[in-house]
């Protein structure tokens, strides 16, 4: 019994520490990925406090559950994230020790791929196909039209949680919206030399560009999705772009150059390094810019002057 | 749709023979304007009803791509419910391992240390290892559950062990949000290792203090209550209370709670490369009659059964211990990779230091006499270690490990273990390792171990643990 006491007596000061429900001053926004991060800035404007946990230069499915992303999990209101499995390894730790509002199925948890069409879907998964997610390929944010589904749920939930801004929200989803949707017909526009070019990508992380802009993939660096290029795989593809020679081939900054440099050097394609999201490199600071620099570089390696 | 697009097509012929009857007796002006107002009325319809087949054939063309997604469940030969019961089947995952180990020394005891049977070095040449299978899922909204239970292949055939059987709170459960409570048997938490379940070590063994100490990892039954403090940085605390049937403790009996524990630990990030985490553990709890060389007998060299009773008894109390004892634990974890990114390349620095506090009395039995020792005194032990993946697959570690013998055990000799070791990962999900140990654990007893190991995980995604 004298042990029962001495813990109690270790326990009972510690859980004096609950700290009272504070109204909030700022919806706390937890997003996992930097274009999510930027989407609820333009949404949320000065009324949400947005944390992005990874950066444009990590994999966002390599991540730990570090003890700095549990404690803002654990702080959030709203989580945002892609989805489909891309953050499997991390997200259902922070998720233990997260509020109640944050758990799937409520308010404070959005996941991307399940509002958006998802492409990829596999009919059949199994480990020895790579990894592969059987909810779809997760990068959707490269599909403009993706970020406007999603902001506009985005404005939905924060006007939820936050009634007093309701209309902020919807206005400021509103001004966005129209915004991008002008910048959407100047993008395709701009991208309509590239309609129906083969490309070469480093990872599936670009295929939502890929169908948005009408590009063709004919080939992965990557063997099979999240293995490392091999050298066999590699000699394969070269023999294949040397009988049908591609226009481009894509990796984003977080993905090893060694491969796309090997084969740009044997095939005399051109390898470009595209900003997978938002702070992928200087001039692609926020969305807007994000596909204004993808264009512009895609438009230069096809030979278009600016 | 197809009901409506007759419907529209009928009204329109309908509506033509009427239009002739009454054009007779009309003037031309009238007739004309009639057949105005007819083609007017004609090409509308036509106009709708190419829309409607417009949207007709996209809504066919939709059904036929979801015909061809499902057509796999479709196409039974004796077409039956689907069973929906199967998505609520909880989470598994497997984990198989198998090892091939070499070592120089006979002997694998350390000397002032009695060591429990998972402590031990295990067998020497081919073996299977661990086979573990894990289930996990939501019990319901306020509670989860996680089952893991390994499959060892002992000296009489197969063992099945509970290692964890635990159900957790969720968020659901009410407490305030950062706190869950844990009840039944897990891998408590304490230290860095032991939370953690053996095949996603960075080494094919447990490092010298684990196995004196903790008889490889803590997983009494209990209860655990830890709490994330709502701050800028990480702090978490919390606390249990167990059993005290599993090392260090032993031996309880009635309704005594026989061992608590204490933690906490800090931790951040060090701008975007890296990020650390300290903790202090407290372990405190009574053992009656712990024993030392582990509750599996000699049988393999063919003794009677009275020698084997014999032996069973000299292996119970060789060094038995009953008393209070108290492990202290602290830990460090250190993890850099450039720009956060640990795909490619990762540095993990880790170690961990104990002091074990013991009072109370060892019986000790040499030869035919049993003597009894008060002991009232501590023991040391840590563990330092370093893993740098250097490629996507490629790993490479080295730990040197450390403990040092009681006070008054009157043995000179403090045990210390260097191990490196090489891993290659095709995957998240298979790793094979070759590790060589030097282990000098007595004044004349030196090891030197060559382990080969393969790890592969199946089912269940794992977790990227800090």
């Amino acid at each position: 019994m004298k042990r029962l006491l001495t813990f109690l007596s270790i326990l009972l000061p510690g859980l004096l520490f609950v700290a009272p429900a504070f109204s909030f001053a700022k919806v706390k926004v937890f997003a996992c990925e930097p274009e999510w991060a930027a989407l609820a800035q333009e949404i949320g404007g000065e009324k949400v406090e947005v944390f992005a946990a990874t950066s444009a230069m990590q994999d966002p499915h390599y991540i730990r559950a570090r003890p700095s992303l549990i404690s803002r999990a654990r702080k959030a209101d709203l989580l945002l994230c892609s989805g489909a499995s891309l953050e499997i390894g991390w997200l259902p730790i922070l998720l233990q020790k997260a509020s109640s509002d944050l758990q799937p199925g409520s308010i404070g948890y959005l996941m991307a791929a399940d509002v958006v069409t998802m492409l990829e879907v596999p009919v059949v998964v199994d480990r020895s196909m790579g990894d592969v997610h059987p909810e779809g390929n997760p990068h959707v944010h490269l599909n403009p039209y993706n970020l406007m589904t999603v902001g506009k749920v985005l404005a939905d939930r924060l006007s939820g949680i936050d009634a007093e801004n309701a209309s902020l929200y919807k206005d400021r989803y509103g001004d966005f919206s129209s915004r991008f949707r002008a910048a959407i017909s100047r993008w395709e526009s701009e991208a309509a030399v590239l309609k129906g070019k083969p490309v070469v990508v480093h990872h599936k992380s670009f295929a939502y560009l890929i169908d948005w802009l009408g590009m063709k993939r004919v080939g992965t660096l990557e063997p099979k999705p999240g293995i490392p290029p091999t050298t066999s795989h590699l000699k394969n593809l070269l023999q294949k772009l040397r009988s049908g020679p591609a226009d481009v081939i894509i990796r984003a900054h977080s993905d090893p150059d060694d491969s796309s440099e090997w084969l740009s050097e044997k095939t005399g394609t051109r390898a470009v390094v595209l900003p997978y999201t938002v702070g992928g490199d200087e001039q692609s600071g926020d969305l807007f810019a994000l596909f204004d620099r993808i264009i512009g570089l895609l438009r230069e390696t096809n030979g278009v002057q600016q | 749709m197809n009901i409506l697009r007759f419907a529209v097509i009928t009204a329109f012929f309908a509506v033509l023979p009427f239009s002739h009857i009454s054009a007779s007796a009309a003037s031309d002006q009238e007739i004309e304007a009639l057949k105005k107002e007819i083609q007017d009325m004609r090409s509308e319809y036509e106009n709708r009803i190419l829309k409607m087949e417009e949207k007709l054939a996209g809504m066919e063309s939709e059904a036929s791509q979801a015909e061809t997604t499902y057509s796999k469940s479709k196409d039974r030969a004796y077409p039956s419910r689907a069973i929906y019961n199967r998505n609520l089947n909880p989470s598994i995952g497997v984990i198989l391992g198998g090892r091939f180990a070499a070592f120089s020394s006979d002997e694998d005891e350390i000397p002032g240390f009695p060591l429990g049977h998972e402590g031990e070095r295990g067998a020497e040449g081919i073996s299977l290892g661990e086979t573990e299978l894990n289930f996990s899922t939501s019990v319901d909204d306020k509670f989860y559950a996680h089952i893991t239970t390994a499959l060892v292949d002992g000296e009489d055939g197969v063992e099945v062990e509970v290692e964890e059987a635990y159900v957790e709170t969720l968020p659901g459960f009410g407490l305030p949000t950062g706190a869950t409570i844990r009840m039944g048997r897990a891998f408590w938490t304490m230290g860095y290792l032991n939370e953690h379940h053996s095949h996603s070590d960075d080494f094919a063994d447990r490092p010298l203090p684990y196995r004196v100490f903790l008889n490889k990892a803590f997983n009494d039954t209990g209860a655990q209550i830890s709490y994330v403090l709502p701050t800028e940085f990480y702090i978490e605390a919390g606390g249990g209370i167990f059993r005290g049937d599993d090392l260090p403790f032993a031996g309880a009996e009635g309704s005594d709670i026989n061992s608590f524990s204490a933690f906490l630990r800090v931790g951040g990030d060090i701008g975007r490369n890296s990020a650390w985490r300290i903790g202090g553990y407290l372990l405190d709890g009574e053992a009656s009659g712990r024993g030392g060389g582990g509750e599996h007998g000699d049988e393999e060299n063919g003794e009677s059964e009275e020698e084997m009773e014999e032996g069973f008894e000299e292996l119970f109390t060789a060094g038995m211990f009953t008393g209070d004892t108290r492990l202290y634990t602290l830990d460090l974890r250190y993890v850099w990779a450039p720009t956060g990114n640990a795909r490619d390349k990762e540095l993990l620095l880790q170690g961990e230091y104990f002091w074990r506090d013991e009072e109370g009395v060892y019986t000790l039995v040499e030869g035919d006499e049993v003597r009894e020792e008060r002991l009232d005194g501590g023991s040391q032990g840590w563990y330092a270690q370093g893993v740098f993946k250097f490629s996507p697959k490629w790993r490479i570690g080295a730990r040197y490990s450390q403990i040092y013998s009681p006070e008054d055990s009157g043995i000179e000799h403090d045990p210390y273990a260097v191990a490196v070791m090489g891993d290659w990962s095709n995957s998240e999900f298979s790793r094979i390792r070759l590790q060589y140990n030097h282990e000098k654990v007595g004044e004349d007893l030196t090891d030197n171990q060559i382990l080969l190991q393969y790890i592969m995980g199946i089912g269940a995604h794992a977790a990227h643990k800090f």
